[in-house]
């Protein structure tokens, strides 16, 4: 039997279904996904993982026929230790401190309020604010390109006439500029988690609060928040893994300031190296490192998710 | 959740296909005695590349050309040579700025053609084979050698008083009196996203920074001359007489059509980027040669440039560079492409457009005795690692979050340090 948990919408087992052998059905479903989970993805991984631990080394001067070395951990070693890949990590950390907790925020406020039908037309606020979300991340940026580039902005040029001068490229400005299009773009998305999940709540509970005299606000925060908290730690998670990955929006804005340079995010620094330098075996140790990380913070949050649900 | 997992796969896996690709690279196949017509790939991405082929393909049944475009800038296009040829998909013979063409050979991507190109040698200026030999092996022919010259308003710089400048104390004075009289204008500007610009400028003071010792590459970044380059450009930077926008993207023509900026110092494909993108004082502009250290001896450099190179595993390396030697000897055709010709030729054809833009002045005639001029340049075997190192770099001079002369000392020890790493020999100077 299953039992739903609380709010989260998600589904538990509490026992054990009795073991089976596998129906052709289910061997005629799997067995393509197997096959193509195998060719791309496990792998890929796999040789990216035997190349990271090899060096290719020329003698001389290096015009003659090149060795393939193997070389151990010592890519690993030199990712490691390497500032400038801590550099980007601290950049992306610090990146997803300020992304998250707004992004987040402001998608919570907007699901609440469409949960509450205190807007007119709940369809209509919700499509419009996921619909940034159609739009591929590529096309978002060079919109928001666009409107950063002091010489062809609108609102830069908004800004300068009315004494502002603000530079959305600069050295200290461009990290937050990059933040704005990940959370214009994402927001919407986190939305319709957020109002799927509101969805979920029994509206008997909601009803009881109402009659015991809660105000729409109470409830939002008393009683609606905490239900869908598994909701807000899968997003979370989520966006955790995609900061990580932090890829697009700087390469597309390294284009038009130098304050983004090639190595300013992992992922940046990942493809700069395989393919600028051509050096697939450090580029292969580095994206094994970011995969590393991303694993790592998804298990720490798995623990953290599930001790707080344990001794809720 | 898979939405904002599969965007960051898709550039995993762009990673992995490359590297999945690279494991079914094979060995080049001996290839049979040629008979008929034989086949040649070759990448190109310049325009009128396709006309080309096809003129050649009509005039010699026996060998015929099928041009592919390589789009992307000539680092994207270096990089994606590799791939291909890991994935055993490469050309016979690309186009190729010169600043690659050592990292392309030390990553075994081109072939080894001193004798299919001996007999055209004397075509050629004798300096530009420097970008396609090294330690006596040749692995293309020269097409193109970016002779550094200087684009200038004229008018403008009548109306502000200025003698166009000769050395570069004048332009230093010059820089100074632009400031003065024009508040918001700089007579020149210095790319803050690219490196190639500061390169050449010190490539007309310095010994070339890297060379071949007998088995051995020699580096020699940090050296006085550089640091002279540096040091006044540093100078003009401190002072506010640069203008420090991105070369490479609009706003470096927006600048010049609204005359913020009244000069270029700039390889000779600049003439005819300045003529299609420029709108401001056409007819007004100048072309005339880059200002030189001592006031004696007028000294040009060269300023990105390009050859046409044979890739390993061409499997018909004499007709390749039969048809390499013709794009870049023709006149018509060099000059359709775009390049300033590093053969010799009888006469240089001048572009209309070009020379009604720059007021009637024969820019390729100018530039022809310029080309006489270029000092000798050698690029490195891991140059395509130290040129985001030194964009990145120029970002930061504008920024003012480092000086030219830290970036030199950075330079060199990339430099090395990057040689070393691939096993390359290298002896520091």
């Amino acid at each position: 039997m299953t039992t739903l948990t609380r709010g989260a919408g998600r589904v538990t087992r509490s026992a054990p279904r009795p073991r089976s052998a596998p129906r052709p059905a289910l061997l005629i479903l799997a067995g393509p996904f197997a096959i193509l989970f195998l060719a791309v993805y496990v792998v890929p991984l796999v040789y990216a993982m035997q190349r990271s631990l090899f060096q290719v080394r020329s003698s001389g001067l290096g015009f003659g026929p090149s060795e393939d070395v193997f070389v151990g951990f010592a890519n690993y070693a030199s990712v490691l230790a390497d500032a400038a890949f801590w550099a980007a990590v601290g950049r992306v950390f610090l990146y997803g401190v300020i992304q998250i907790p707004v992004m987040l925020v402001l998608a919570m406020l907007i699901a609440l309020l469409i949960d509450s039908r205190a807007v007119w037309r709940p369809t209509v606020f919700r499509l419009t604010t996921f619909l940034p979300y159609a739009v591929p991340g590529i096309v978002a940026t060079l919109l928001w390109t666009y409107l950063y580039v002091p010489q062809l902005s609108p609102i830069v040029k908004g800004l300068h006439a009315i004494g502002w001068q603000v530079d959305l490229l600069g050295q200290q400005t461009v990290l937050l500029s990059v933040a704005n299009i990940a959370i214009w773009s994402w927001t919407g998305y986190n939305v319709v988690i957020y109002t799927a999940a509101l969805q979920a709540i029994p509206q008997d509970l909601v009803e009881a609060a109402r009659i015991d005299g809660a105000s729409e606000a109470g409830i939002a925060v008393r009683i609606k928040v905490p239900l869908i908290r598994g909701s807000v730690g899968l997003t979370a998670l989520l966006s955790m893994i995609g900061t990580v990955q932090l890829f697009n929006e700087p390469y597309i804005l390294k284009t038009v300031t130098t304050a983004v340079s090639s190595d300013w995010t992992p992922m940046m620094m990942a493809l700069n190296t395989t393919f600028g330098a051509n050096d697939f075996e450090r580029g292969s140790a580095i994206s094994i490192v970011i995969a590393l990380i991303a694993g790592v913070l998804a298990v720490i949050y798995q623990l953290a998710s599930t001790r707080s649900e344990r001794s809720a | 959740m898979t939405i904002r997992i599969k965007r960051a796969a898709t550039a995993t896996a762009a990673v992995a296909a490359a590297v999945l690709l690279a494991s079914c690279s094979t060995g080049t196949d001996e290839s049979p005695v040629d008979e008929g017509p034989v086949t040649i790939a070759w990448w190109s991405g310049l325009a009128g590349s396709d006309d080309i082929a096809a003129q050649w393909n009509a005039e010699h049944p026996d060998i015929q050309v099928e041009h592919s475009d390589a789009p992307g800038s000539w680092q994207d296009q270096a990089a994606k040579l590799t791939a291909a040829l890991k994935a055993g998909e490469a050309p016979c013979v690309a186009m190729m700025e010169n600043p690659f063409i050592p990292s392309l050979a030390v990553a075994g991507a081109l072939l080894d053609v001193t004798d299919e190109v001996a007999e055209f040698q004397g075509d050629y200026i004798e300096r530009t084979w420097d970008a396609v030999t090294f330690g006596g092996q040749a692995f293309g022919v020269p097409q193109g050698t970016g002779p550094m010259a200087m684009f200038y308003r004229a008018d403008r710089l009548e109306e502000l008083g200025i003698d166009v400048p000769t050395t570069w104390d004048e332009f230093y004075e010059a820089s100074k009196t632009v400031a003065e009289k024009a508040p918001g204008t700089y007579l020149t500007g210095m790319g803050a996203d690219d490196g190639g610009g500061f390169v050449s400028l010190a490539a007309q003071h310095s010994d070339p920074w890297f060379g071949i010792d007998g088995d051995s590459w020699v580096v020699d970044i940090d050296n006085e001359a550089t640091r002279d380059v540096a040091d006044y450009w540093q100078k003009l930077r401190d002072e506010g007489l640069l203008n420090l926008t991105n070369r490479w993207d609009p706003t470096f023509y927006n600048d010049l059509s609204e005359g913020r900026q009244l000069a270029v110092i700039g390889g000779s494909w600049q003439a005819d980027l300045i003529a299609d993108n420029v709108t401001g004082g056409a007819g007004s502009w100048a072309v005339a040669p880059m200002p030189s250290w001592d006031g004696g001896q007028q000294v040009s450099a060269p300023n990105g440039g390009s050859s046409v190179i044979a890739i390993a595993g061409c499997e018909h390396p004499a007709q390749a560079m039969e048809f390499a030697h013709f794009i870049t000897s023709d006149a018509d055709t060099t000059i359709a492409l775009g390049g300033f010709p590093a053969a010799t030729l009888d006469s240089i054809p001048e572009r209309d457009a070009t020379v009604d833009f720059f007021g009637g002045q024969q820019v390729n005639q100018e530039i022809a005795r310029i080309a006489e001029t270029v000092a000798p340049w050698t690029w490195s075997p891991t140059w395509n690692e130290t040129k985001p190192v030194f964009d990145d770099g120029m970002g930061g001079f504008k920024d003012q979050n480092g000086t030219l002369r830290e970036l030199l000392t950075k330079l060199q020890k990339q430099q090395v340090d990057s040689m070393t790493a691939a096993g390359v020999s290298v002896t520091e100077k």
